[in-house]
């Protein structure tokens, strides 16, 4: 074939007889004028079934937030039972009629009133012993409840619970019973659990008090301030590099500082075999992250704490 | 006001009506129907027919809607196109059996052959009697491109018409 042929053909092309005619043309439009309405017709139609569907998915919903909230408070109740008084459960009580101790008054009945606090001595069998009352570190009155329950479990159903979840009761087993009550734990140095390096605290007034299931943790180091305080509301034991240690999780409450408040903190209280005290901080799934090394205050340490919280009071 | 729009559509349509039908016809043989692609392209014309700013623009505005017809249902792979070829020829009758237009359907089977902008060119140029610089517009490419696509074009058409190629 040639490039002439070609042009040839392509002229014979076009001189092709046609096919059909122009004037159908007003048919097709008025043929697709009906398919055009048709169309419309199905539009609308997809347009309800749509409205419909997004109306259904609304509704659920709707139900679906009912059932979550039922839900929650299904969960609050559990939290509730949880949160019982860990000293005065019946595992705890035969604890301390086992180990002839005092029943301690649990801060739910805590009048919030220094002067009561003042009175409550402390039994605990432990290597010092010392009056607790004077640790109050702010006055409170009635009219401040000292945890405040529904805000917290408010804060526990908010949308940021899962930035703050529960930890996994994996690996750890749960109990009510609080090992060491009203113990106060002077705090020495600080260790990130995957470092050797070991800092001091800043000062000599850091401490962990646990004053039934009130728990407050405070210390000082490198210029930084910590302080968490907040009522256990879970215990138990965790076995961490062999050592079986007492956990204690507890939300932090407004009582002192808004800062973490309603925050889960969970802590490890160990104890060393030179009879120091060893807490660890937990994150998320038992990770452990931070090892501060303390030792049971002594009386004169009791004393100068009790002073300055005085002092601080009276600022 | 519906009849006003139709008769000035019909009298800038009527003209160029055998062109376009030749060009359709070329343009989707062995694929589908022609007349489907002329009644799409038309019914859309005719609704879009107010958007037409110059009369003398018509033929280039219809072969325009067609080519984005052609290209959007390639896209979609929705019109059901035919995939043997051979099938399509068996089925598609010889009107004629002279010599000539026996030539003319070798002609066209040969243009099916061909990659698709190839032949669009090639028909818009042959048949639709537009420029280079109109086809490039249209296929929203190059003139250089639209030149190579149309010289590249013919070389494959009179590789597909050599006797040897046609028998096979």
């Amino acid at each position: 074939m040639t490039e002439d042929k070609l042009n040839a053909l392509f002229q014979e092309m076009n001189q092709e007889v046609i096919e059909t005619v122009p004037n159908d043309l007003l048919n097709w439009i008025k043929k697709d004028a009906t398919k055009k309405s048709n169309h419309n017709k199905l539009k609308i139609g997809f347009l309800i079934v749509s409205l419909l569907t997004i109306l259904g998915i609304l509704m659920y919903s709707t139900t679906d937030k009912s059932k979550s909230k039922k839900e929650l408070n299904q969960h609050e109740t559990n939290l509730k039972k949880q949160e019982n008084p860990i000293g005065t459960t019946t595992n705890g009580a035969n604890f301390y009629q086992k180990n002839n101790l005092k029943q301690p008054v649990s801060s739910l009945e805590f009048s919030g009133d220094v002067k009561t606090e003042q009175q409550l001595i402390m039994n605990q069998d432990s290597l010092t012993e010392f009056k607790i009352g004077q640790l109050a570190f702010r006055k409170l009155t009635r009219e401040h409840p000292a945890i405040l329950y529904d805000e917290i479990m408010k804060s526990s159903s908010s949308a940021f619970t899962l930035l703050n979840p529960f930890q996994p009761k994996n690996g750890a087993i749960m109990d009510s019973t609080l090992r060491f009550l009203n113990a106060l734990v002077m705090l020495d140095s600080i260790k990130s659990y995957r470092s050797v390096r070991q800092f001091f605290m800043d000062d000599r007034t850091s401490y962990l008090y646990m004053y039934d299931d009130y728990i407050v943790l405070s210390y000082r180091y490198r210029g930084a301030n910590f302080f968490r305080s907040g009522k256990a509301y879970e215990t138990g034991e965790l076995i961490v590099d062999g050592k079986q240690i007492q956990i204690v999780g507890f939300q932090c409450d407004n009582r002192y500082t808004t800062a973490h408040f309603g925050q889960r903190f969970y802590l490890g209280i160990g104890t060393n075999d030179d009879g120091t005290r060893e807490i660890i901080i937990f994150n998320y799934l038992w990770a452990p992250s931070t090892i501060i090394k303390g030792h049971n205050a002594t009386v004169q340490e009791k004393d100068q704490l009790t002073k300055l919280s005085n002092a601080q009071k009276n600022l | 006001m519906a009849e006003e729009k139709q008769k000035a559509f019909m009298k800038l349509y009527e003209p160029v009506h055998a062109q376009f039908e030749r060009f359709c016809k070329a343009r989707v043989y062995g694929q589908l129907d022609f007349k489907d692609l002329m009644h799409d392209s038309l019914i859309i014309a005719f609704n879009k027919f107010e958007s037409l700013k110059e009369e003398k623009a018509f033929l280039h505005f219809l072969f325009g809607i067609a080519i984005r017809i052609l290209s959007n249902n390639k896209k979609k792979k929705s019109l059901d196109y035919h995939e043997n070829l051979h099938s399509v020829f068996s089925s598609t009758p010889v009107v004629s059996d002279t010599e000539r237009n026996i030539e003319l359907e070798h002609l066209k089977i040969a243009l099916s052959r061909l990659p698709e902008e190839q032949k669009e060119a090639i028909l818009l140029f042959e048949i639709g009697g537009f420029s280079i610089k109109e086809i490039a517009g249209l296929q929203e490419s190059s003139e250089s491109a639209v030149k190579q696509r149309l010289s590249r074009g013919r070389q494959n058409l009179l590789t597909l018409l050599t006797p040897k190629s046609i028998h096979s």
